[in-house]
């Protein structure tokens, strides 16, 4: 737990990126060699994604939020009681 | 048979000769004062055009200039403009160059995220013609 809260935000999001991303692309690679292309593209299919599945996605974020919040309370409720 | 050596003929004979040559001599005074009159006119009608001619002139040589001027002026501008805007483009996609190399991740997030959030604003301007 304590290397979980010590680790950065940067090393955080390039786990999460390594997680979506299949493991035989070296992704950090790649937008170091070409970051300015690297970056196009990404914004690209970021701009895809909200065209054709925004609200899907938002809407999902916000329900997992939502629960995320709730569990924290009723935790927090638990414990107090 | 008439006398032809009467006194009274030749008197007459004198006055018309005499008024014979007033006559011409008043006319071809009155056509040399035309003439000069004429020719008055028609020198200063030629200094008028002359003058005009170079007024106008001397304006459009002055317009020219002016205009060559400005010309200058702003194309002096615009590639000072074009300079500059191509020097701060140059050091902004260093910047950018130097931040992904640093941090690839969150430059990677944070390039979705824009794109993302630029596709859904398309996308609610675009109304219902993306939805499935």
């Amino acid at each position: 737990m304590a290397e979980m809260i010590d680790e950065e935000p940067g090393s955080m999001v390039d786990d999460l990126i390594d997680e979506l991303i299949p493991g035989n692309l070296d992704w950090q690679r790649l937008v170091t060699t070409y970051p300015l292309p690297a970056l196009a593209v990404v914004a690209l299919g970021g701009f895809y994604l909200g065209l054709r599945h925004g609200t899907e996605i938002l809407s999902a974020l916000s329900g997992y939020a939502a629960s995320e919040v709730s569990r924290n309370v009723s935790h927090l409720l638990d414990r107090e009681g | 048979m008439a006398d032809t050596n009467n006194p009274g003929d030749a008197e007459n004979a004198d006055l018309t000769r005499e008024t014979g040559t007033d006559g011409v001599a008043s006319a071809r005074g009155r056509f040399q004062r035309l003439g000069a009159d004429f020719q008055d006119r028609y020198r200063k009608v030629s200094d008028d055009v002359r003058r005009g001619a170079q007024r106008a002139s001397e304006e459009i040589r002055r317009g020219s200039e002016r205009a060559r001027v400005t010309y200058d002026e702003v194309s002096e501008n615009a590639q000072r403009t074009f300079e500059r805007a191509r020097s701060e483009a140059g050091n902004f996609s260093r910047e950018v160059s130097l931040f992904v190399r640093d941090n690839p991740g969150k430059a990677v997030l944070i390039a979705a995220g824009v794109g993302f959030l630029l596709g859904l604003i398309a996308r609610g301007r675009g109304g219902d013609r993306y939805e499935e």
